[in-house]
């Protein structure tokens, strides 16, 4: 049977070996503890010696070749007789003599069994330190941690210690103080913020508050499009708005990925697992139907149907086109209805009614390699649902671990129109319709 | 309550051991014939025999190696090094084998045996001045205590002996005969407990050693100027106790740290590195650390009290702490 | 000597030179790791030697101590799992090849600070004679056997240990195993005094035996222990030769592949076989068996140590101290 001869390591803190010298060539018998080779350590040039007898059949590492240790260098037939083996070795070795590094692939060594390869080093945006033309404030992490505790602007203080050096002294005179002195922070401040927006060339869009880049920064404007300013808008009154809570659940999706090429014959057109989801979430929000509302101050505005707006980057930004009714409609007229309104909103033909409308908002991200995000809640609408790459994922079933295709999914909710238990609930019939998939069909 | 010396206090403490239990015996260089060169063991040979307490030939090594042999085979040695200028012709034995043996055979041998070694000056120059306090403190496997106080040697003592692993016990030439009130009757001070000897509002005093009388006399001192220091003696440098430190560091949020040792990496640097680690949020000045000058010991008597650390050096650090001065270490 | 006797030394001795050379297979194909000194060549030495020790005995060696651990009758399993850095090795995992040892056998493990363990054993020695006469233990007749190479004998540590047993008349055989070099230096180079023993010779008796012959060793050992159980501290020189690099990663740069060669028929263990054929004890039929059971024996050890779980991560803050604060 043929046996791989590896590169030994030859210290204890070798890792990889250059073949020097063959000191043998194939075709010739080796004994138990025999040299066959010398190898070259970044130290010292060592005989190594054959663990089996038998015969060698070839060399796998030219001399002069430096691999790791482990490699395979050269292969030995110990004479068990392994008939099969021998015979499939004896197919292999006619031209083994001397192999060509580099030229006629078939030839070359097999690869070293570890390549190192570098690190990938992800550069980190620099820190950017608030920049004050008054340099740093000298004060001791014990007069800070006092200052804040006590409500005290270190800015306002002068320092008793060394070269002005604030301690927790200073802090403690300043927070029995009369409030003189901190009460004229807080004017000041608002005064300050409102300078900041006249100073900059950047005209303010009414109802939007930024923060302008540092003085001395250097950019290029680019306008936004009114549809990104209302974007923009939305966003923010999203955030300042709606209550967010989040809850994420895993999915298995190893019975889709089965099911969808027997859907796409089916369909005779194009279909991907957006729809299937689109349709899995209609069956699930009649069942919730709180996450399919609208928070109206003193009741909520339960809508009747399930209108899905389904996020979509365009060149003009984030689009949501509608595609309504999926609660009623087969998969396949959901397909349908999905491609041809993205087909428009791509196109920037999308009208006004293509993209209100919606109850619900489904934005995939799949197609980009995330493991799962968070979406921001669209009002009028009470919930999104953010989804994440399939990725194939060892699991535990049945105590044994086993591959399956697992996919994240979060659901963004306003917790002024619905709880965390609902969404649960929402997400283990979510759950259950795409690990059961034929109950889309239905 | 008794008030007896550093040294008294050891000997009750030895006594007692040697008294309570047969497997406990002494080697050291000069404890029968010479009588003990610092009177500790004076006397013990008449008291319990020539095979309780043996002369050692001079070679350190070779002794510490006797005891380590016998502690591992299930007895009670103490082995008196005359000074630790000469122990450490033994590190060999304690490092690579007393602190190791536990850990490397996977918990089968253990070593209790305790190493007694004198630091101390009095113009005996460089070879005969020195502390290596911090070589020991920086071996895992070893304990080091280092008592300050009479009270403090005889409990200790008693916990060494006791304690199954090898303790190295640092006594000081210095403070043998600094007397304290000691209680006739047997107790133990628990290794790895440091101890709030004053508390106090302005700044934490932290020693050990020689260094504790000093810093009671600079309390003492500071008090009167309306100076409220607290003070804290390790008694164990490791495994280091730094929670009454640190409690006591929170409240004054200023450091003296005062060790009879060379000022750089040492004792006292390790716990300036753990009070600006652990204790940073409450930092509000330097820390200045009180040591002996860079400098190998000199002969001459001015020269050598220039540059040992004192009571007076420990209050001078204190006023430098409070008024927020950063101190430098001068190498050479 | 009985003839069962030999045999079964031949057996431990061939047990021995297979553990090495898997050993070595192994720390070429990265399973074992750091330094890894091998007995091969020096198997009489330990087998001859050990044998003459008791239970109550006591052993104490160095860092070359695969040999002296089987010889004194450690299971090769856990010795081989150390050597592979598990769990369930001599130490857990946390001593590794030069730190072998066994409590229940009386085996003080392996020392890795060449010189230095002469003195641990001494006190050892030191230990017993205390409990018999101080304690009354009158059942502390041990004889402790303290193994070191030429190479230790020239360090202030040597002295102090020879000094020190002879003065306080301990009950010690100071067993120097002579293979000719210190490391890769050799012995005419480290020492102007070649003849081991005679360093000693102010201090106790002592002899040069053939280190390489089972049964000289054996028996001058016998009397080795008995003059020290009796009488105070002895001294052995082993002559004999490693037929292996100072370390698995030796160049050897200090002899040539002819030196070894013609070293080999000093080889204990082919010396052994021929003495034991000449006399009818063994077949070559035999010794082929004898090789086949201890290679499916090795077989087994290996895969025991493959197999075993390497210590869990919390083990390395463990056992510091016998009584944690």
């Amino acid at each position: 049977m043929a046996k791989k001869l590896e590169m030994p390591k030859m210290g204890y803190d070798m890792v990889e070996g250059t073949l020097a010298k063959w000191l043998k060539k194939p075709g010739d018998e080796v004994s138990r503890g025999e040299p066959i080779a010398e190898v070259e350590t970044d130290k010292v040039t060592i005989e190594i010696e054959a663990f089996e007898a038998g015969t060698i059949l070839k060399f796998l590492v030219n001399e002069g070749e430096t691999v790791p240790v482990g490699a395979p260098i050269a292969e030995i037939d110990d004479g068990s007789g392994d008939d099969e083996a021998e015979a499939a070795n004896a197919s292999v070795t006619p031209s083994s003599d001397a192999p060509a590094v580099g030229e006629g692939g078939e030839a070359a060594p097999p690869a070293p069994a570890v390549v190192a390869q570098p690190e990938k080093v992800e550069a980190t945006p620099a820190a950017s330190a608030p920049a004050t033309s008054t340099g740093r404030l000298f004060a001791t992490p014990a007069a800070r941690g006092l200052a804040e505790q006590r409500g005290v602007d270190l800015a306002g203080l002068k320092g008793s210690g060394p070269d002005g050096r604030i301690v927790k002294a200073d802090v403690l005179a300043a927070a029995v103080a009369p409030k003189a002195a901190p009460a004229a922070t807080p004017a000041a401040a608002p005064a300050a913020a409102q300078a900041a927006p006249v100073a900059s060339p950047v005209p303010a869009p009414v109802g939007l508050i930024f923060a302008p880049p540092a003085p001395n920064s250097v950019y290029t404007e680019e306008p936004l499009s009114r549809l990104r300013q209302t974007a923009a808008k939305r966003m923010v009154e999203s955030q300042q708005q709606v209550p967010p809570f989040f809850v994420t659940s895993t999915i298995e999706m190893d019975a889709i990925q089965a099911l969808l090429p027997k859907l796409r014959e089916a369909h005779g057109g194009k279909l991907s697992v957006t729809e299937l989801l689109l349709k899995a979430c209609a069956i699930a929000l009649k069942k919730f139907p709180a996450l399919n509302s609208t928070f109206a101050g003193d009741k909520l505005l339960v809508h009747k149907d399930v209108h899905i707006s389904v996020a979509v980057a365009t060149d003009a930004g984030l689009l949501a086109p509608v595609v309504r009714n999926c609660d009623s409609l087969s998969l396949g007229a959901i397909s349908n209805q999905m491609r041809d309104v993205i087909g428009r909103t791509r196109d920037g033909k999308a009208g006004l009614d293509d993209l209100q409308g919606g109850t619900f908002t489904v934005s995939n991200l799949g197609m980009f390699d995330v493991t799962n995000f968070i979406a921001i809640i669209t009002p009028p609408q009470s919930a999104i649902l953010a989804v994440g790459s399939t990725i194939a994922t060892p699991v535990v079933r049945d105590g044994e671990i086993v591959i399956r295709q697992l996919m994240n999914v979060t659901v963004s909710a306003d917790h002024r129109a619905t709880d965390g238990a609902s969404v649960a609930q929402f997400l283990v019939e979510l759950k259950n319709l795409l690990q059961n998939p034929f109950k889309l069909l239905l | 309550m008794p008030v007896i010396t550093y040294s008294e206090a050891l000997r009750q403490a030895l006594r007692e051991a040697m008294t309570n239990d047969p497997r406990v015996f002494i080697i050291g260089e000069d404890v029968v014939h010479y009588d003990s060169a610092y009177g500790v063991t004076k006397g013990f040979e008449k008291e319990f025999g020539p095979e309780r307490i043996k002369d050692m030939p001079i070679a350190e090594a070779g002794y510490a190696g006797l005891g380590i042999g016998a502690a591992m085979n299930g007895l009670r040695p103490i082995v008196e090094m005359m000074t630790t200028n000469f122990a450490i012709l033994a590190l060999d034995m304690i490092i690579n084998h007393a602190a190791k043996l536990h850990y490397m055979f996977g918990g089968q041998f253990t070593c209790p045996i305790v190493f007694r070694m004198p630091n101390g000056y009095g113009q005996l120059s460089a070879t005969h001045s020195q502390a290596f306090d911090n070589y020991y403190a920086y071996m895992p496997g070893l304990k080091v205590v280092v008592p300050g106080t009479p009270y403090d040697a005889k409990g200790l003592m008693k916990a060494a002996i006791e304690d199954p692993d090898p303790v190295i016990f640092i006594e000081h030439t210095g403070i043998y005969n600094i007397k304290g009130e000691v209680p006739e009757e047997s107790y133990t001070v628990p290794i790895g407990k440091s101890n709030l000897l004053r508390d106090g509002k302005d700044v934490t005093i932290v020693g050990y050693g020689r260094m504790i009388p000093y810093c009671q006399q600079a309390v003492e001192t500071l008090a009167s100027e309306g100076i409220d220091a607290a003070l804290v003696d390790l008694r164990t440098i490791r495994p280091l106790d730094m929670e009454p430190v640190l409690e006591s560091f929170r409240k004054t949020n200023r450091a003296v740290i005062a060790t009879e040792e060379w000022t750089s990496v040492g004792v006292g640097s390790e716990i300036a590195a753990r009070l600006y680690t652990e204790g940073f949020d409450h930092l509000d000045a330097p820390i200045w650390r009180v040591g002996f000058d860079e400098v190998p010991m000199p002969y001459a008597k001015n020269l050598e009290a220039h540059v040992v650390p004192n009571a007076d050096s420990v209050i001078q650090a204190v006023k430098n702490v409070l008024a927020g001065k950063t101190q430098k270490i001068r190498q050479q | 000597m009985e003839k069962q006797d030999l045999l079964a030394d031949y057996r431990t001795m061939v047990l021995i030179r297979s553990f090495e050379e898997h050993c070595q297979q192994q720390y070429t194909r990265a399973r074992i790791g750091g330094f890894l000194h091998l007995y091969v060549g020096q198997e009489a030495v330990a087998v001859g030697a050990i044998g003459a020790l008791k239970a109550q005995d006591h052993l104490v060696t160095h860092y070359r101590d695969h040999g002296h651990a089987l010889a004194r009758g450690l299971e090769p399993k856990p010795l081989m799992a150390e050597l592979f850095g598990r769990s369930t090795g001599t130490g857990k995992g946390k001593g590794g090849s030069m730190h072998f040892a066994d409590k229940n056998k009386n085996f003080w493990g392996g020392y890795a600070i060449v010189g230095a363990h002469l003195l641990l054993a001494m006190g050892i020695a030191y230990s017993i004679k205390y409990k018999r006469e101080v304690l009354g233990q009158a059942d502390q007749d041990g004889v402790v056997m303290c193994f070191f190479g030429d190479g230790a004998t020239n360090g202030g540590e040597f002295y102090e240990a020879v000094s020190m047993a002879a003065l306080y008349k301990l009950p010690i055989v100071f067993l120097c195993e002579n293979n000719e070099f210190a490391m890769g230096t050799p012995l005419s180079v480290h020492t102007s005094v070649t003849e081991i023993h005679k360093k000693a010779s102010p201090f106790m008796p002592g002899e040069r035996v053939n280190g390489n012959d089972v049964e000289e060793m054996r028996a001058r050992a016998l009397y080795a222990v008995n003059h020290a159980r009796t009488e105070g501290p002895y001294f052995l020189e082993a002559m004999t030769y490693r037929l292996r690099g100072h370390s698995a990663a030796d160049p050897q740069m200090y002899r040539t592949r002819d030196d070894i060669n013609a070293r080999r028929s000093g080889d204990p263990i082919a010396l052994l076989k021929q003495k034991l054929i000449d006399q009818n004890l063994l077949t070559e039929k035999q010794a082929k068996q004898i090789d086949k059971e201890v290679e499916k024996e090795m077989d087994v050890v290996v895969q025991f140590a493959e197999e075993s779980p390497a210590p869990d991560l919390s083990e390395a803050w463990t056992e510091i101290y016998s009584k944690p604060l």
